[in-house]
């Protein structure tokens, strides 16, 4: 399903949280929500699902208003940074609770816990206390009884912080296959740009209650509206050429070996990757490569050499994008 | 080596709890086993440490009138179990409404309920029956319910409160997306986990109307009998074994109303698939 924000705007109290916020997330995309902490991710998923009161704006899904519709009655099901799951029920409860509600026969409630389990990986945790689980399995109940709920937009906010890095990747793979096998619209808010680099069909990178820009990873990466969303997603030099200045980033600059002007300063070599760091007469420019490169490159601290602005880096910022 | 001074900190609060224990033990038991045999003591003057007469006319004397006491227990506890249930769901609603919502005059209503704590029983007690006399509700069944309410509730919000802002709110906004009415939230998941401090609610304003003297007297008028106010007239008199029988009795009677309702609670929460949260 579609969902469509427009200038919404959320207070609590005296102090605003969001402004003006406008989002437009077509069906079945896989939308990435990224910001620094206290930007108002969470703030806009709850009201997206209607737990919060819009101050002024509009929240449509399928192109209905959802001014006072009730959170149950909109199809919006979220996974909390906090999991909440019901401590006086079991794993199994937690999952079968959306079904309770809407009345599913029994035997259907035990089929698609027991299904559901299994795709979190959690087969035979069934009667397994919730206090007796470990963070990572209880993020993954959470994820599976917010598919019991049978949603139409998935809101995940954060749930995979704290899991090791396998188990990471594992239920990355698995919301995005859920995503795909069953089209389901999702928005996920994490604080993992490669991750949103990787998964998302657009990204949305949020900065004091305010969407600065909304674009497709590429793009976002490729052509950011200014200063703070290009440094959100890697390292960036301004060189001064002339008047204008041209944006680029580590990896656009090649070291040539043959050069005057410009002279080594630091090397920091990372194993897969190495970052050089050059003094220029327009001022310091960071290079990056790969830990192969700089061996054949072959360069020491204090060595004279040339840069050379790689084809298509110049980034000046994407004209009329502002507004988006 | 290492598992040495472990041993040691596990030993010494071993010993500390179980002093505790033992302390406990004796400010209980002790008092009740006075208490039992003073129900078939006919004489024990100090300093003996033993009674010197022993006679069943206590007990005699009780079992004699049982008719009258049966229909006196029958209405102390179905007075006190009104209040306490009564206390408890105003005290829930309350609790929620003081801990979850914002609202105008908060502060007030949070002051107005636990008002009964500060004002001293007797100017309250007097205070109550002026009021009752001009609604009507003196020395009724009904003016005692809502006399000993008002005492009890602030006990009753009180432990509420605490074990309402414990729960919070987050996870009945879990419930709500999760496709639960705003009631079903409630009743399905705060509930379910408020039960234990609901049943120490239920406890404490039972006890709390259970033993009211002086209030019962003034607003039932000596029409409504409770069984405490059969029993301090015994205590103030000296017949101290008629006194203590009936303290037996009463300690019966309200430990076999407690676990009645702590089956009932545990049945429920057998019947909502959920498991008692400790
Ligand atoms: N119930 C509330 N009452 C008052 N202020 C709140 C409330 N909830 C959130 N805020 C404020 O709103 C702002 C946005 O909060 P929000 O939880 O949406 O941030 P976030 O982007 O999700 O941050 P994080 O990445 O740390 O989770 C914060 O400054 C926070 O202090
Ligand atoms: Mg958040």
């Amino acid at each position: 399903m579609s969902l469509r924000i427009e200038n919404l705007n959320v207070a609590f109290g005296e102090t605003k949280v969001l402004h003006d916020l406008c989002l437009d997330i077509a069906d079945g995309e896989f939308i990435s929500l990224l910001g620094a902490s206290g930007c108002g991710k969470s703030t806009l998923l709850k009201s997206i699902a209607g737990l919060l009161e819009a101050g002024t704006g509009k929240v449509l899904i399928d192109g209905k208003e959802m001014n006072g519709i009730q959170p149950q009655k909109r199809g919006t099901v979220i996974v909390f940074q906090d999991l909440r799951l019901f401590p006086h029920m079991t794993a199994g409860k937690n999952i079968a609770f959306p079904m309770r509600i809407r009345g599913v026969q029994k035997e259907r409630q035990k089929e698609t816990v027991s299904r559901l389990l299994g795709q979190v990986q959690l087969t035979g945790y069934e009667d397994r206390k919730i206090r007796e689980m470990s963070g990572g399995q209880m993020q993954r109940v959470a994820l599976a009884r917010a598919l019991a709920a049978d949603p139409r937009l998935l809101l995940l906010d954060e749930p995979f912080s704290g899991l090791d890095e396998r188990l990471r990747a594992e239920m990355g793979e698995l919301v995005r296959k859920l995503h795909r096998e069953n089209r389901l619209t999702t928005v996920l808010v994490t604080h993992d740009k490669q991750e949103a680099l990787k998964f998302s069909d657009r990204i949305a990178l949020m900065s004091g209650g305010r969407i600065l820009q909304y674009d497709t990873p590429r793009n976002i990466f490729r052509h950011p509206i200014n200063r703070e969303v290009a440094e959100y997603f890697g390292r960036m030099n301004y060189i001064r050429d002339g008047g204008k200045e041209i944006w680029v980033r580590p990896f656009d600059l090649r070291i040539i070996p043959s050069g005057e002007d410009c002279r080594v300063k630091d090397i920091v070599f990372m194993g897969e990757t190495a970052e050089v760091t050059v003094d220029t007469p327009g001022g310091e420019v960071l290079c990056m490569m790969t830990g192969s490169d700089l061996e054949a490159l072959g360069i020491a601290p204090g060595d004279p050499v040339g840069i050379e602005i790689g084809r298509k880096t110049g980034m000046a910022p994407a004209e009329g994008r502002e507004k988006m | 080596m290492r598992e040495e001074p472990e041993k040691a900190v596990k030993k010494r609060r071993f010993m500390i709890t179980d002093i505790i224990l033992i302390m406990f033990v004796l400010a209980i038991i002790l008092p009740v086993a006075v208490m039992l045999v003073w129900t078939v003591t006919e004489r024990w003057a100090w300093p003996d440490l033993w009674p010197q007469v022993f006679s069943l006319r206590a007990l005699d004397g009780i079992f004699q009138r049982s008719e009258v006491l049966t229909k006196l227990f029958a209405s102390s506890i179905i007075i006190s179990s009104a209040v306490a249930l009564l206390s408890v769901a105003i005290g829930t609603m309350t609790a929620r409404a003081l801990v979850l919502y914002e609202f105008p005059g908060k502060g007030l209503v949070y002051f107005l309920t636990v008002l009964p704590f500060m004002v001293p029983a007797t100017v309250f007690a007097m205070g109550v029956q002026i009021t009752f006399i001009k609604l009507g509700l003196n020395n009724t069944v009904a003016g005692v319910v809502i006399a000993h309410l008002i005492c009890s509730l602030p006990y009753g919000v009180r432990l509420l409160m605490d074990g309402t802002a414990a729960v919070g709110a987050r996870l009945e906004e879990q419930a709500r997306v999760l496709g639960a009415s705003a009631g079903q939230a409630f009743f399905r998941v705060t509930l379910p986990i408020l039960i234990p401090v609901i049943l120490s609610a239920f406890c404490m304003s039972y006890i709390v109307s259970f033993s009211q003297y002086f209030l019962t007297l003034l607003i039932g008028g000596g029409q409504v009998k409770t069984f405490t106010i059969v029993m301090v007239p015994y205590l103030q008199s000296g017949d101290r074994n008629i006194a203590c029988a009936y303290s037996v009795i009463f300690l019966c009677i309200t430990l076999a109303v407690f676990a009645i309702f702590e089956k009932i609670a545990d049945r429920w929460s057998r019947n909502t698939d959920t498991a008692f949260y400790t």
